[in-house]
C-alpha cells in the first residue's frame, strides 16, 4: 500500500475519535510546551548573562586570587586569603606594555551613615581602588570627581558613591560635599558614579569607593580581591594577559592568582548555562515521556477495539506491514500534531513568563523548536511500535471472529 | 483446474490433544462452478473455507489455486493472493463501520495499488450492479442487513477475483433479503464467476449446482444438484 493512503487512513481515524485524539495529544502538547518554555528560560538567562559579560568590555582582563587557569574564581566574599596587593597592580600598569590601566579593589562590607544623622544607616560594600577605576570599568561619573592620584598618595578621606548607595542615602540629591561615616571615620563625598547595573548577581552600584591606601588602613587588610586590567586596545588583549602573567609570576606563586579575559569568562558561563538549559529541557522531557505512554495506552485500546477491522483488512489483502504502517502513522500523527500545538503553547507560555516575571528574559530559539518537535515525533514512533506490531501480528481468522 | 486439493490434512494441537480438523481431503473445483460446502458445526467446513481462502495453511497435503501451490506460501504472498484471487463474503458482513459504501468497496483496491480515481469509478460501478447505485455514500449503520451484504459482495468483486468465498452469507438476513442475495450470487455465476459458499442451510445449498458434504473432517458426499 502507498504510504500516502496509510497517512490518509490515519488522519480519518483521528477525526473519527476527536475527543480521544485530543486527550491523547494533550500529554504530548504539555510535554512539548514545557520543554519549549523551560528551555526558553535557560536561553534567555544565557543571553542576559552573555550580554552582561560582554558589557565588561573586550579589552578587559581580570586578575583574581587563588587557583584556576582562566574561567572564573570568586572575586570576593570567598574568605580565602588573597596574595594580590596594590603594588602588583601598579607593577602591571608600569611593566606590561599592552596594559593601559590596572585598577585593584580592596573590598569589605561595612555600615555607612551620614555624619549628622546617625539613624540613617546603609549597609554596603566599601571598595578601595585607584584613580583608573572609572575608565577601566567604563563607568563614568554622574557628578563630581573620582578619587585622584593625590587622594591616594595623601591618604585623603574622600568617598565616591555608587548609584544604589546614593539613592538610599540622598534620594534624588547627589550628596556631593556631604560628610558620611564609614565605621568610625568620617569621609567627604566628592563624586557619584553613573548607574552600571548588575553583573550576574553582583550589584555594581551598591558600593562606596575610597582611595585604596585609605582602605588598607580602614579595613586593616592589604588583600586585593580583584584587579581590573585594561589593555591598550582590544587587539592586544592576549598580549596584556601574557604580560600580566609574567609580571605576577616574578612576584607570586603560579597558584596565587588567575588571569582571565572576557572571552574566557563568557565561554565558561555559556558552558554552565548550556548544561543548565539541557537539564531544564531534560526535566520537561520527562512529561513528554509520560505523554508517550498515554499514546501507547490509547493505541493498545484502539487495536483491541478494531480487531475485526484489522481482520477484515487482512482478509481483503492487507499485508502485515500495511497494518503496521497504518497504526504507526496514527500514533505519529497524534504526536506530531500534539508537538505542533505544544510548540505554539510553549511559545505563548514563554512570552507570558517574560511579561509576568520581572527581570526574567525568555527566548524561544529555533533550535529548541526543532529539538522538541523531533522528540515528539520520536515519542510517537517509539510508543507506537508496540501497539502497531501487536495489530500487524493478529491472526486474521481470529480477528475476523472477534466480538 | 481452478482449485486442486490433494490429501489435505489440518491438525490442531499436539500429542494427546491432537485434533484432525480436516482428514485427507481431495477436491477439485473448476472455474465457473457454483458450489455449496455443507456440514454440521465441527465438521471442518470453516477450516476448509479458511484454507481455500488462504487465511490458513494446511498441515500436510497440497492446495493449488490456478496451478500455484499456495499451501506453502509465505504470509505476504498469501495476503497478495487473498487480495487478487479471493473475494470474501462473511456472515457478519465485516464492513468498516466508519467508511461509506464506496469506501468499503474500494478497500481491496487500496491494497492492490489502484489509483484513487479508478478505484472510485470501479466501486461506483460495482455498487450499481448490486443495486446500491443510490446508496453510495451511506455508512453500514445507515443500511439494512441485505444492503450491507450487497456492499460486501461488491467489495468481494472489486479486484475481479478467481473465486468468491461466501461463509453463511444469508445467516444474518431475513428470508427475503437472503433470497435476493442468493439471486445475486446466481446471476454472478451465470456471468462466469466461480462461487463457493459454506452453509448448513439446505435451502441455500439448493440454489447451487454442486453440494459437498463434510463430516468429522472428511468429505462424505459430493453430488451435482439437479436443475
Amino acid at each position: 500500500m502507498n504510504p500516502l493512503e496509510a497517512f490518509r487512513i490515519a488522519i480519518k481515524e483521528l477525526f473519527a475519535n476527536k475527543m480521544r485524539s485530543l486527550l491523547t495529544m494533550l500529554g504530548v502538547i504539555i510535554g512539548v510546551a514545557s520543554v519549549i518554555t523551560l528551555v526558553s528560560i535557560g536561553e534567555g538567562v544565557r543571553w542576559q548573562i552573555s550580554r552582561q559579560i560582554e558589557a565588561l568590555g573586550s579589552n578587559l582582563v581580570i586578575v583574581t586570587p587563588g587557583k584556576g587557569t582562566g574561567g572564573v574564581s570568586g572575586p570576593s566574599f570567598t574568605g580565602a586569603i588573597s596574595k594580590l596587593r596594590y603594588d602588583h597592580a601598579q607593577a602591571i600598569e608600569r611593566q606590561a606594555g599592552s596594559v593601559k590601566n590596572a585598577a585593584p579593589l580592596i573590598e569589605a562590607g561595612s555600615v555607612v551613615s551620614l555624619s549628622q544623622k546617625e539613624d540613617k544607616k546603609v549597609s554596603t560594600l566599601v571598595s578601595g581602588t585607584s584613580e583608573s577605576y572609572p575608565e577601566v570599568r567604563n563607568q563614568p561619573l554622574r557628578a563630581g570627581d573620582f578619587i585622584s592620584r593625590t587622594d591616594i598618595h595623601e591618604y585623603r578621606y574622600v568617598a565616591v558613591l555608587g548609584d544604589t548607595v546614593r539613592k538610599k542615602m540622598f534620594g534624588d540629591g547627589n550628596g556631593i560635599g556631604e560628610e558620611i561615616r564609614i565605621g568610625e571615620e568620617h569621609f567627604k563625598v566628592i563624586g557619584v558614579m553613573r548607574k552600571k547595573g548588575r553583573t550576574l548577581t553582583i550589584d555594581n552600584d551598591d558600593r562606596i569607593f575610597i582611595p585604596i591606601t585609605v582602605a588598607e588602613e580602614l579595613l586593616k587588610t592589604q588583600q586585593v580581591s580583584i584587579i581590573f586590567v585594561q589593555s591598550v586596545n582590544p587587539q592586544e588583549v592576549d598580549d596584556a594577559v601574557s604580560q600580566t602573567r609574567r609580571v605576577l609570576n616574578r612576584r607570586l606563586q603560579k597558584s596565587d592568582f588567575a588571569v582571565s579575559e572576557q572571552k574566557d569568562i563568557l565561554s565558561t558561563f555559556k558552558g554552565i548555562m548550556n548544561t543548565l538549559t539541557a537539564m531544564l529541557g531534560g526535566i520537561a522531557g520527562v512529561s513528554l515521556l509520560v505523554g508517550g505512554i498515554g499514546i501507547m495506552n490509547i493505541m493498545i485500546v484502539s487495536v483491541t477495539e478494531r480487531t475485526r477491522e484489522i481482520g477484515t483488512r487482512k482478509a481483503v489483502g492487507a499485508k502485515n506491514r500495511d497494518v503496521l504502517l497504518q497504526f504507526l502513522l496514527e500514533s505519529m500523527v497524534i504526536s506530531a500534531v500534539g508537538g505542533a500545538l505544544g510548540i505554539g503553547l510553549g511559545f505563548l507560555g514563554s512570552r507570558f513568563l517574560d511579561r509576568l516575571v520581572p527581570n526574567l528574559k525568555t527566548m524561544v530559539s529555533p533550535r529548541s523548536i526543532v529539538i522538541a518537535f523531533t522528540l515528539s515525533l520520536l515519542v510517537g514512533l517509539f510508543f507506537g511500535i508496540y501497539p502497531a506490531h501487536k495489530a500487524a501480528r493478529l491472526n486474521p481468522i481470529d480477528a475476523l471472529r472477534y466480538e | 483446474m481452478l482449485l486442486e486439493i490433494r490429501n489435505l490434512n489440518k491438525i490442531y494441537g499436539y500429542g494427546e490433544s491432537r485434533v484432525a480438523a480436516l482428514d485427507d481431503i481431495n477436491l477439485d473445483i473448476q472455474a465457473g462452478e457454483f458450489v455449496a460446502i455443507m456440514g454440521p458445526s465441527g465438521s471442518g467446513k470453516s477450516t476448509l473455507m479458511n484454507i481455500i481462502g488462504c487465511l490458513d495453511r494446511p498441515t500436510t497435503g497440497s492446495y493449488r489455486l490456478e496451478g500455484r501451490d499456495v499451501g506453502k506460501m509465505k504470509e505476504n504472498s498469501l495476503a497478495r493472493i487473498r487480495n487478487r484471487k479471493i473475494g470474501f463474503v462473511f456472515q457478519t458482513f465485516n464492513l468498516l463501520p466508519r467508511a461509506t459504501a464506496i469506501g468499503n468497496v474500494e478497500l481491496p483496491m487500496v491494497y492492490s495499488g489502484v489509483p484513487a480515481r479508478r478505484r472510485r469509478d470501479m466501486a461506483r460501478k460495482l455498487l450499481t450492479e448490486v443495486g446500491l447505485g443510490n446508496r453510495l455514500l451511506h455508512r453500514p449503520n445507515q443500511m439494512s442487513g441485505g444492503q450491507r451484504q450487497r456492499v460486501a459482495i461488491a467489495r468481494a468483486l472489486s479486484n475481479t477475483p478467481a473465486v468468491i468465498l461466501a461463509d453463511e452469507p444469508t445467516g444474518n438476513l431475513d428470508s427475503q433479503s437472503g433470497e435476493e442475495i442468493m439471486g445475486i450470487f446466481k446471476r454472478l455465476n451465470n456471468e462466469g464467476v466461480t462461487v463457493i459458499l459454506v452453509t448448513h442451510d439446505a435451502e441455500v445449498a439448493g440454489h447451487t449446482r454442486r453440494v459437498i458434504r463434510l463430516k468429522d473432517g472428511k468429505i462424505v458426499a459430493d453430488e451435482q444438484v439437479k436443475a
